[in-house]
């Protein structure tokens, strides 16, 4: 089940919130709130379900060694290499016997290997709490079916954030909804919604028409088609990614769980370095403290930090799917970074910031083209074709059309991609609280009507919209 | 305003907004609740709706029965219709729509200047294709739509983009079937050119790169043997490419666009064809075609309906037609469908698509009978035939069972016309459909 689907919305999530408010005592929640994961986690097919439930036992028995015995870091060890070997085995098997097969042409047939949805999320959230419990910051959870809870919760368990086991464990055993806080989770699950429905999906639509292509019909794209296509899947998998955590936010407000946020409008950045600190901030802090700190970090000397960040990168990018072309992109932004830091240091800064923010844009809408194709002969292709060089000239009617038809659209979905929204809301705000009586009523009436128009849209655009892509099957 | 008054119009708000979004949950779960308003089929998208899937172990066990609910659940929802038309009604403020593209990227094959000249590459033989059941005959008009749609003026054109291999696969087939059943049958072939290559300057159709429609048709021609009769209607058509001789929201072309291709026919057979100003019509306003359903409803397109003009046989306006049992009931020939959906209105034509119809007219005694083989732009070209031949009978290629050698010893047909539209005869879609009649 997908947060953005008429059955997840008018259905689930309407039982669900029935229930977290009809049951007073927090284990009957968290009971109810169980079963409601465990029955979205087992709606992409009953099979992982097990495996998932097997691999919270192992991280629970584990943490509790860890916890109990004397010998701490040999359970540690064991416990997060059983978990990666069992995101290798389903996640990166099949990858590794095609590069083998590639070269030795050997295996001959390489088994399928279905990956389990949201597998990559769960179980680096299983080695946080196993990690935790080991440096002593977090108790281990004595009840299996509370750490279950943990690693299920449908909030996030499919498509991030990564949450900590020790930033939520206190809301799971005594949480309280405030009115104030359901408030704030409406407004933005719903913002999340429609960010997703109609944002996200309409973006998909316009990269699609370029990039969903064969490599004949693909070369034929113009230079501007390619750059447009490439624009559209820079917002869209932005307003994806960032749709889906503002919706799992926005739900845990509902009911009384405090998610950290993951994006904090990352296409303003002025540096490689802040867009990381601006995107997937919890996968990017995970890879920072589980990771590149026990590495040695900055620590051991200018050498061994670039090794450390290369390191950090290359892995970031295999997480984000088991083919070469994320490895480079991930490879890409570390050499970016590495660029930043040990290059050029501070010497940007004398360019004005709008320039440096352009820039980086640029160089994020290259990586996302990296990012896009996992076949290299249509990342080669769409390179050449980003630069000019498939021969097709500059602009084509199709583009313009494509371009003329949703014009409107891609300038809102930019927009939306930047803090612009954010600040305008605060202002409403701030006149509100300071300004004349009007305003407070102003921003009274938009705080009701806002929410409401976005479900009744992001409602249209479901029931209308059959394309509807989830991005996070790699996962 | 005071602090605390302040405070206590926010709980206010904050309660009102709660119970607003809450309420909204509520009435549309209990609307999804509600099993009996869940609608079967789509009016405007022309089709079924997703069943409820049946459960067995292993969808269950894989999650795709439960993805069936998902989409059972969003596809039947009881309002859909009106959230669709809400979603479309929202898609076209999102830019500047007075000209359209509908439809994925597709690139076309250069048209070989000479069809004969081909050293490198021979004629592809044709593999006829072991025989296959018949099909489902539900009537689904948009499964031959191909291609994108381009719309400009509240009009929409089918644009065409050639293959090379389908063209040769096609010519090699009709030879195949010209070797079966010349000492049988005149053969004819009609390939309909579509909207685009009609209707749109050249120049137009160049920035598009959109393939030539004429040099594609001649191309396929001039790969067929020479003992077939082809009919070409293009040059005709574009000469009166300023009458309504295509619909603006359908694919097909209007009885008045079959009609110079019947004038073609006539010069082709040798007869002298009717005067159009002869006849006597049926008109049928308001038709919203599949230019309309594909492109998610156009307002563009909704503003400029079609007129189906139908121009009845003076002979006769009676046919028989087979129903899926392969019953024939009685028809009318050009028939007043005005009670059918809006989407509906082409099938005024020859019955629509029936696996097979003929039409008997009295007032000719010669005995002479034909048998066109044809997709849908077929139906609007079928009546024209009937004030020529004693009996016309006629055979959609995606439906029926029938074959030459069979129409030949039952029903003593002399002439066969295999009528197909452009994208028809230059891919492999319908081939060993067209092939096993040819038989």
């Amino acid at each position: 089940m997908v947060f953005a689907s008429m059955l997840f919305v008018f259905l689930f999530l309407a039982a669900n919130l029935v229930s977290q408010l009809a049951l007073k005592r927090p284990q009957a929640k968290n009971i109810a709130m169980l079963v409601f994961s465990l029955v979205f986690y087992a709606w992409s097919g009953p099979r992982y379900l097990l495996l998932m439930m097997a691999m919270v036992f192992l991280c629970w028995l584990g943490a509790r060694m860890v916890e109990s015995t004397e010998r701490p870091k040999f359970w540690l060890v064991l416990t997060v290499a059983l978990c990666l070997g069992i995101l290798g085995v389903f996640k990166y098997t099949g990858f590794f016997l095609q590069n083998i097969q590639s070269l030795f042409g050997v295996p001959e047939v390489i088994p399928a290997i279905a990956l389990p949805i949201g597998i990559s999320f769960y179980t680096f959230q299983l080695i946080s709490y196993v990690v935790d419990v080991y440096r002593r910051e977090v108790p281990a959870q004595k009840k299996y079916w509370v750490l279950l809870l943990y690693a299920s919760l449908f909030h996030q368990c499919i498509a991030g954030p990564i949450v900590r086991y020790q930033d939520i464990h206190r809301d799971i055993l005594r949480r309280r909804t405030k009115p104030a806080e359901v408030s704030q989770g409406i407004t933005r699950f719903t913002v999340g919604l429609a960010k997703k429905a109609i944002l996200a999906n309409g973006c998909a639509v316009v990269a699609d028409h370029f990039f969903d292509l064969g490599a004949e019909e693909l070369a034929a794209v113009p230079a501007a088609g390619i750059l447009l296509g490439a624009f559209a899947f820079t917002l869209q998998i932005y307003l994806d990614f960032s749709a889906y955590s503002d919706m799992a936010i926005g739900m845990g407000l509902m009911c009384g769980f405090h998610y950290k946020e993951n994006f904090n409008h990352p296409y303003l950045s002025d540096s490689a370095g802040e867009f990381w600190r601006r995107w997937n901030i919890s996968l990017g802090t995970f890879f920072r403290d589980y990771v590149y700190i026990p590495l040695g970090g900055n620590r051991r000397g200018k050498g061994r930090e670039l090794v450390n960040l290369l390191i950090v990168w290359f892995l970031t990018g295999l997480w984000h799917g088991a083919s070469w072309n994320f490895v480079l992109w991930g490879m890409y932004w570390g050499a970016l970074i590495c660029i930043e830091r040990f290059l050029l240091g501070q010497r940007t800064q004398a360019i004005p910031k709008p320039l440096r923010q352009l820039f980086v844009f640029a160089l994020a809408v290259l990586s996302w083209v990296l990012f896009k194709f996992t076949d290299f002969t249509l990342l080669t292709i769409a390179l050449k074709g980003l630069f000019g060089l498939n021969g097709n000239g500059f602009m084509g009617v199709d583009v313009q059309l494509v371009f003329q038809n949703n014009v409107f659209f891609l300038l809102l979905a930019a927009i939306a991609s930047t803090a612009i929204g954010k600040t305008l809301r605060q202002m409403l705000k701030n006149l509100a609280r300071f300004g004349e009586k009007g305003f407070f009523w102003i921003n009274g009436g938009w705080e009701i009507l806002h929410p409401i128009l976005l479900l009744l849209i992001s409602a249209m655009a479901l029931a209308g919209d059959s394309y509807n892509p989830f991005l996070y099957f790699q996962f | 305003m005071p602090k605390e008054e302040r405070k206590k119009w926010n709980g206010l708000i904050r309660g009102i907004k709660v119970l607003c979004f809450g309420g909204i949950l509520a009435v549309m779960c209990v609307i999804g609740l509600l099993w009996f308003l869940r609608p079967d089929t789509s009016v405007v998208e022309k089709r079924s709706l997703t069943q409820f899937p049946d459960f067995t172990w292993s969808s269950f066990w894989d999650g795709s029965f439960f993805k069936g609910i998902d989409t059972w659940y969003a596809d039947t929802y009881p309002l859909r219709e009106g959230l669709i038309a809400g979603s479309q009604a929202m898609a076209e403020r999102y830019g500047l729509r007075k000209d359209q593209i509908v439809g994925e990227t597709i690139t076309a094959d250069e048209i070989p200047d000479d069809p004969n000249a081909l050293a490198v590459e021979p004629v592809s033989q044709f593999q006829e294709e072991p025989d296959t059941p018949l099909e489902d005959g539900t009537v689904t008009e948009l499964g031959e739509l191909q291609g994108q749609i381009y719309i400009t003026n509240n009009s929409g054109y089918g644009l065409y983009y050639f293959s090379q291999e389908g063209a040769d696969a096609f010519a090699s087939m009709m030879n195949q079937v010209y070797a079966n059943v010349k000492d049988q049958v005149n053969l004819y072939v009609m390939i309909c050119p579509i909207s685009a290559g009609v209707m749109l300057d050249q120049s137009v159709l160049d920035d598009m790169k959109c393939s030539n429609e004429r040099d594609a048709i001649e191309y396929v021609y001039g790969r067929m043997e020479e003992g077939i009769h082809t009919v070409s209607a293009f040059d005709r058509l574009k000469k009166h490419n300023a009458e309504y001789i295509y619909f603006h929201t359908d694919h097909h072309w209007t009885a008045l666009g079959a009609y110079y291709a019947y004038v073609e026919f006539c010069k082709e057979k040798g007869l002298a064809a009717h005067k159009v100003e002869d006849y006597e019509t049926l008109t049928l306003p308001g038709f919203l075609g599949t230019f309309y359903s594909s492109s998610n409803n156009s307002p563009a397109l909704r503003d400029n309906p079609d007129t189906v003009i139908g121009y009845l046989p003076k002979g006769t306006n009676t046919m028989m037609m087979s129903d899926k049992e392969g019953n024939m009931n009685q028809w009318k020939i050009v028939n007043d469908v005005s009670s059918y959906p809006k989407s509906e209105l082409y099938a005024a034509f020859a019955g629509g698509d029936k696996a097979f119809s003929y039409a008997h007219n009295e007032t000719i005694t010669d005995g002479s009978a034909v048998m066109v083989v044809k997709d849908s732009f077929g139906n609007a070209f079928i009546p024209w035939l009937v004030d020529h031949y004693e009996y016309v009978y006629w055979v959609d290629v995606r439906y029926t069972s029938n074959t030459i050698s069979q129409m030949v010893a039952d029903y003593g047909v002399t002439d066969v016309i295999y009528q197909c539209q452009i994208y028809n005869a230059t891919t492999k879609n319908l081939l060993s459909k067209y092939a096993a009649i040819g038989k």
